[in-house]
């Protein structure tokens, strides 16, 4: 009882005396104390006009060097300057959390940082709040050269920022619980050092390199929402699930770009890489993502693989389209269970090399359908197998020889079928098989003709390595469609279950 | 980067190709080991065109100990015949 009695500072002695870890009491009660300091003013009814990011830093500066819990009790503090500094030497020291985020709030009109964080940050049960005119600053930010890992954001609201979350590297975060609101980007996993213009240059180095390369890996996604601005979510990610995410109200038209490249309209989830143009992403998940509101729900860039499992998105009126649910932009993209309602210009836009395996769709998803240029192909369930690839081969006079953009896998067994017509009257069909054994050997090329020899002015030839050229000989015209059936190969064969002899 | 140079499209019934000047040839993606790179380019009419028109393969043998494969590609992409008088983009 007396502890109770004699108020906070009793407990702050109490956790000195047993060596506790009470809230509030590593570095000798200090901290506390300051924001207390900051919590009577509020109680006393004094508005809470002047800065208070002095005591805050002072806050932060102790439990940054001894460890220790940044308490925000109930209130609204004024912090128009940044609060947490960059210091390498606050890596998984310590933790700044309020009450609720619906009552521990601060408030800033910073045009810069207000939270840099390193290792193992946690963030919670606060608000970070901007009211300036304009959104302007980050709320939570790396700098420009080092990373974030093992970090925690949750149970916070952040509003008004231009860039709510920003981080140049990082790695085995966690985002739960999130509600960021009219941030002109909500979060942005960047590629590059951080850009005051919509610049936005390609890394210079590759994939989880240090030196001016990219990487933000292994990240969890878990009930955020991000809301109005020009994108939700911009990450140059990967084994990144975006689970249970909501973007909505991104509905900017791209004429006035501040944070999105060039003309790009509002966008939700915006996925990219190192290099523009170049697959270099790796893999990422989206799980039960709600767009609505959107010009584009999902932009995927240069990925890899991603898969999206369930995703609600809502367009516009018909005469007021959104462009589309999905972009899939030089990406491999499955989609399983994609759902929605009202008009876009296209539910599926597929581009620049694109795969897409449309494995289901369904609902009330109005307008063009599918858009897909001359490299890019959106393979709907049963239309065609996953790995089939068609190309069609042509030449006027003289010999051409065709590489094909798919190779043979190692271990791999692949079936080519040429179905073609030369000089505009002659068949010229055949079936090959080939067999690459990891090129430790030649790779094999059988045709499978009665002859078991191949097509008139047709010669296939197979690197060691599984490069395929296709040669259309001959002095006229010939034009060939080549079906490519990969029937094993790499994960298959390679993994092939063992029998035992007898 | 990329390189910029003429596509031509044989378009059959037609007896000249279809030509677009000064088209934009970046490098798509580039798969492989030492022993071989796969690389495929695809063409836009355009740097910032939304859309390809064409897309071409092609394989080499890097240089391990030079600079980066990205680099080597297009050199390499360069010392083809069809792509003599290519301009860097």
């Amino acid at each position: 009882m007396q502890i109770f009695n004699n108020g906070l500072s009793s407990l702050v002695e109490l956790a000195k005396s047993i060596g506790a870890g009470l809230i509030g009491a590593q570095g000798g009660g200090t901290v506390q104390d300051r924001l207390n300091d900051m919590d009577s003013t509020r109680k006393q009814g004094v508005s809470v006009v002047g800065d208070n990011a002095v005591k805050l830093n002072a806050a932060a500066a102790e439990t940054g060097t001894n460890g220790g819990r940044i308490n925000i009790p109930v209130g609204e503090y004024r912090a128009d300057g940044n609060v947490i500094p960059d210091n390498a030497d606050y890596a998984y020291k310590h933790v700044l959390s309020g009450v609720k985020r619906a009552v521990s709030k601060i408030k800033s009109s910073l045009d810069g940082v207000l939270l840099y964080v390193r290792e193992g940050f946690d963030i919670a049960d606060v608000a970070l709040v901007n009211d300036s005119a304009q959104a302007v600053g980050r709320a939570i930010a790396t700098n420009d050269a080092k990373q974030t890992a093992n970090g925690r954001t949750s149970d916070v609201d952040i509003e008004g920022w231009r860039v709510g979350i920003w981080k140049r590297y990082s790695l085995w975060d966690a985002y739960r619980n999130l509600r960021l609101k009219d941030n002109t980007c909500a979060i942005r996993l960047a590629r590059h050092a951080y850009q005051t213009d919509n610049a936005n240059p390609d890394a210079v180095a590759g994939w989880n390199n240090w030196n001016d390369g990219w990487f933000h890996n292994a990240l969890t996604f878990d009930n955020v929402l991000c809301d109005g601005g020009e994108v939700g979510i911009w990450a140059a990610s990967m084994c990144a699930t975006y689970m249970n995410v909501t973007c909505q109200n991104q509905a900017t038209d791209g004429t006035a770009n501040d944070v999105l490249p060039g003309t790009q309209k509002g966008t939700g989830i915006l996925l990219d890489a190192g290099t523009d143009g170049t697959r270099s992403g790796w893999v990422n998940q989206l799980i039960n993502y709600y767009s609505e509101g959107s010009q584009i729900a999902a932009y995927l860039r240069d990925q890899r693989y991603v898969g999206v499992q369930n995703m609600f998105v809502q367009g516009g009126a018909s005469g007021d389209r959104a462009e589309a649910a999905i972009i899939a932009d030089n990406s491999v993209v499955e989609i399983d269970g994609l759902t929605g309602q009202d008009w876009f210009e296209n539910v599926i836009d597929a581009k620049n090399g694109a795969v897409v395996y449309l494995n289901s769709q369904s609902g009330a998803l109005a307008g063009n359908q599918y858009r897909t240029d001359a490299t890019s192909v959106i393979k709907r369930r049963g239309v065609i197998d996953k790995a089939r690839h068609e190309y069609k081969l042509h030449k006027a006079s003289g010999e051409k020889t065709f590489t094909l953009p798919v190779t043979v896998p190692d271990h791999g067994i692949v079936k080519i079928y040429i179905d073609g017509l030369y000089d505009g009257w002659s068949g010229r069909t055949g079936e090959a098989l080939v067999i690459n054994w990891n090129g430790a050997v030649a790779t094999s090329v059988k045709w499978l003709t009665d002859a078991g020899v191949a097509p008139t002015n047709v010669e296939i030839t197979v690197t060691n390595a599984g490069s395929i050229d296709i040669k259309l000989t001959g002095t006229q015209s010939f034009t060939a469609y080549a079906l490519i059936d990969v029937i094993g190969g790499a994960d298959v064969s390679g993994n092939a279950i063992e029998l035992t002899g007898v | 980067m990329a390189l910029i140079k003429d596509f031509e499209k044989q378009v059959p019934g037609l007896a000249a190709p279809v030509v677009v000047p000064g088209a934009y040839w970046a490098i798509q993606s580039i798969n492989g080991d030492k022993t071989e790179l796969h690389c495929t380019v695809v063409v836009k009419e355009r740097a910032d065109a939304d859309g390809t028109i064409g897309q071409l393969a092609f394989y080499f043998t890097p240089d391990a100990g030079a600079d980066n494969y990205h680099a080597q590609a297009y050199r390499h992409l360069k010392t083809l015949d069809a792509f003599a008088g290519a301009q860097d983009g």
